[in-house]
C-alpha cells in the first residue's frame, strides 16, 4: 500500500483560500455612526429644535453617512425621526441638529462653524483642533481606540446642554 | 510483498511450525484463510489467541495476517474498520511476544501496510466534513509508523497535513458560516499554530492567521449593535483590536516570506487605520498600489493567479483523460481535491467574488457547469 500524497490537495489551491476583504475596510465608519448616534441621544437641544425630523448632516466620508443610512435611517430621537443628509458644499448646510465634518473636510471646519453662529447645531469634527474652531465635539485616537472631547463652552455658545453621562464618556471636557 | 506470496510463504514454514507444536486452531485458521473463508479463519484464530495460542508469536501475526486480508477483502475504504485494529493489536502483540524475532518481519511488514492504509484515510477524510476522524486516522498512522521505527521524525508530514487540513476547514468557514463557523475557525487556527511550532516561517500558516485574526476583528467592529451605549463601544474595540494584536505580527511575518499576496497588505493596512495609525495605513496603501502595478506588469508573481491556473489545468487534463468533470463522490484523492475546487469557486461565482477572467477559463473547461 503506497502512500498517497497529501501534497497534492495544496497544488489544487487550498492553502490560501482565506481571503481578507478585496480592499480596506473602514472598520471606523461604524464605531462613529454609533458615537454620533449617541450623542443625539445624550444632548438637550433648545425648544425650537424639538419638532419635525432630527437632522444629522454629514460633509465628507461617504463611508460614515451610508453607516447612519443603514443604521439610523429608520429610528427617533424621541418623537422626532432621524433624518440623514450628505453635503458636498458647505454653504448648502442647513436645518441640521448634528454635523459631522469628517477629517478629510477638515479645512472647511472654521467656515461651517462659522457660518452656522446662531444655531443650535452641534459640530462634530476629527482634527487635533477641532474644539479650538469651535467643534462641540471632537473624535480623536487615544491607546488605538477611537474617542471623543468635548467643548462646554463651545456647547453653551450654541445653547446646548450636554448629558452627564457623555461628558462622563468624553475623554476630555474643556470648560 | 504480494498476497499470493505472503501465503505461499506461510505454507512453507507451516511443517517446521507444526513441528513446534503450533496450537491446532491456529493451523485450522490458516488452512481456511488459504482457502479463503475468511469467517471461519476468523473464528478459529479468535479462538486460538484466547487458549493454546495466547502466548504465540505466530499466532498472533497470523491473527494480524487474516484481518489485515479481512480488512483488504470486505473493510476497504471503512475509516473505522475494526479487522484494521484487530489486524493492527495482533501484530503488535506478536512482536511484543516474539522475543526471537521470528517472525517480526512478517509482522513488521503488515504494520507498515497498515499505516500506510490509517494514512491514506487520514488524506481522503481532509475536509471540515470528516475532519475528526481524518485526524484520527493520521494519530494511529503516527502511532503504528513511530512503533515500526522510534526515530521517525513528523515534522514535514505534520506540516503538511495541518496546513492542508487547517486550509480546508479554513476555506468554507466564510462559506458555510452559521453555529459550526467559530469551531471550524478554531480548529482552522489550531492546525496553522501547530505548523508553526513546527516551522514558524511556513507562509501558508502565517498568512492564514493573519487574515483569520484580522477578519475576525473587523467582524467585531462592523457589527457592533446599533443600540449599544459608549462604554461599550469601548469593549468591543479593545476586543478587536486584541484580535489585530495577533494578526500584525504573522502578516508581517508572511509579508516577509512572500511580498507578492495583496491580501496582507490589505490587512496590515486595515489594522493600522483600525488603530488611527494612518502614517502606517498610508505606507501600506502605497505599498499595495505599487504591488497592484507590479502585479500588472508581472502577472507570474500573483501566486493565486498561478494557483487558480494550475487548478484549471490540471482538471483540463482530467476531463481530456476521463471524458468527465470530476466528482465528488469518488475515491480518488486528486479527483476528489478538485472536485472540492469547484464546489468554491462555484460559491464563489454566487458570492460575486470570482473576477470574469476567471469564469471565463472556467466555462473553456468542456462540460464545465455552474450548478
Amino acid at each position: 500500500m503506497k502512500k498517497l500524497l497529501i501534497i497534492a490537495l495544496l497544488s489544487v489551491g487550498f492553502v490560501f483560500q482565506g481571503m481578507a476583504q478585496d480592499e480596506v475596510v473602514d472598520v471606523n465608519a461604524r464605531v462613529k455612526a454609533l458615537y454620533i448616534y449617541n450623542f443625539s441621544k445624550n444632548v438637550d437641544w433648545p425648544k425650537s429644535y424639538k419638532k419635525g425630523n432630527f437632522v444629522i448632516g454629514v460633509i465628507g466620508n461617504e463611508a460614515v453617512y451610508k453607516k447612519l443610512i443603514e443604521l439610523y435611517s429608520t429610528k427617533t430621537i424621541g418623537a422626532q425621526p432621524i433624518e440623514i443628509k450628505q453635503f458636498s458644499k458647505s454653504s448648502d448646510i442647513k436645518g441640521c441638529h448634528l454635523i459631522y465634518v469628517a477629517n478629510s473636510r477638515s479645512s472647511s471646519l472654521p467656515s461651517i462653524v462659522k457660518a452656522q453662529s446662531g444655531t443650535s447645531a452641534l459640530v462634530i469634527g476629527e482634527n487635533d483642533d477641532a474644539l479650538g474652531q469651535g467643534a462641540v465635539i471632537n473624535f480623536l485616537f487615544s491607546d488605538q481606540k477611537l474617542k471623543f472631547t468635548i467643548s462646554k463652552k463651545n456647547a453653551d455658545k450654541r445653547d446646548l446642554f450636554i448629558g452627564q453621562n457623555l461628558e462622563k464618556w468624553a475623554l476630555s471636557v474643556e470648560r | 510483498m504480494s498476497k499470493r506470496l505472503y501465503i505461499a510463504t506461510l505454507f512453507l514454514l507451516m511443517p517446521v511450525a507444526l513441528a513446534f507444536a503450533q496450537p491446532a486452531d491456529t493451523y485450522k485458521a490458516l488452512v481456511k484463510q488459504n482457502n479463503n473463508e475468511l469467517d471461519s479463519a476468523m473464528f478459529y484464530i479468535d479462538r486460538s489467541v484466547v487458549n493454546d495460542g495466547k502466548e504465540d508469536a505466530q499466532t498472533w501475526m497470523i491473527r494480524g495476517f487474516i484481518y489485515k486480508a479481512v480488512y483488504k477483502e470486505r473493510e476497504k475504504g471503512n475509516r473505522e474498520s475494526k479487522a484494521r485494529s484487530t489486524s493492527v493489536e495482533s501484530y503488535l502483540r506478536s512482536l511484543e511476544l516474539d522475543t526471537a524475532k521470528e517472525f517480526a518481519d512478517q509482522s513488521r511488514n503488515g504494520l507498515s501496510f497498515l499505516s500506510n492504509t490509517y494514512y491514506n484515510d487520514a488524506a481522503l477524510s481532509v475536509n471540515v466534513d470528516e475532519y475528526e476522524s481524518s485526524q484520527v486516522a493520521y494519530k494511529r498512522y503516527k502511532e503504528i509508523a513511530k512503533f515500526l521505527d522510534p526515530n521517525k521524525r513528523f515534522d514535514a508530514e505534520d506540516v503538511k497535513y495541518y496546513s492542508v487540513l487547517g486550509s480546508s476547514v479554513f476555506s468554507v468557514l466564510y462559506d458555510r458560516g452559521g453555529p459550526d463557523a467559530e469551531k471550524y475557525r478554531d480548529l482552522a487556527l489550531e492546525c496553522y499554530h501547530k505548523v508553526l511550532q513546527i516551522d514558524s516561517n511556513q507562509f501558508g500558516a502565517n498568512y492564514n492567521i493573519g487574515v483569520l485574526y484580522y477578519n475576525m476583528g473587523v467582524q467585531i467592529m462592523t457589527n457592533i449593535p446599533e443600540d449599544t451605549p459608549i462604554p461599550e463601544i469601548d469593549s468591543y474595540q479593545e476586543k478587536a483590536l486584541d484580535l489585530f494584536a495577533i494578526s500584525e505580527p504573522s502578516l508581517l511575518r508572511a509579508y516577509s516570506i512572500n511580498p507578492y499576496r495583496r491580501e496582507i497588505y490589505i490587512a496590515l493596512a486595515g489594522i493600522y487605520f483600525a488603530r488611527g495609525d494612518m502614517t502606517k495605513h498610508k505606507i501600506w496603501i502605497d505599498k499595495l498600489r505599487a504591488l497592484d502595478k507590479l502585479l500588472e506588469e508581472q502577472p507570474e508573481l500573483n501566486q493565486a493567479l498561478r494557483d487558480f491556473n494550475e487548478t484549471v489545468a490540471d482538471i483540463n487534463k482530467f476531463v481530456q483523460d476521463n471524458g468527465r468533470l470530476p466528482s465528488l463522490s469518488t475515491e480518488n484523492f486528486a479527483e476528489k481535491s478538485m472536485a472540492k475546487w469547484m464546489e468554491r469557486v462555484r460559491v464563489d461565482k454566487t458570492n460575486g467574488h470570482l473576477p470574469n477572467s476567471s469564469i471565463e477559463k472556467l466555462e473553456a473547461i468542456p462540460g464545465w457547469t455552474w450548478d
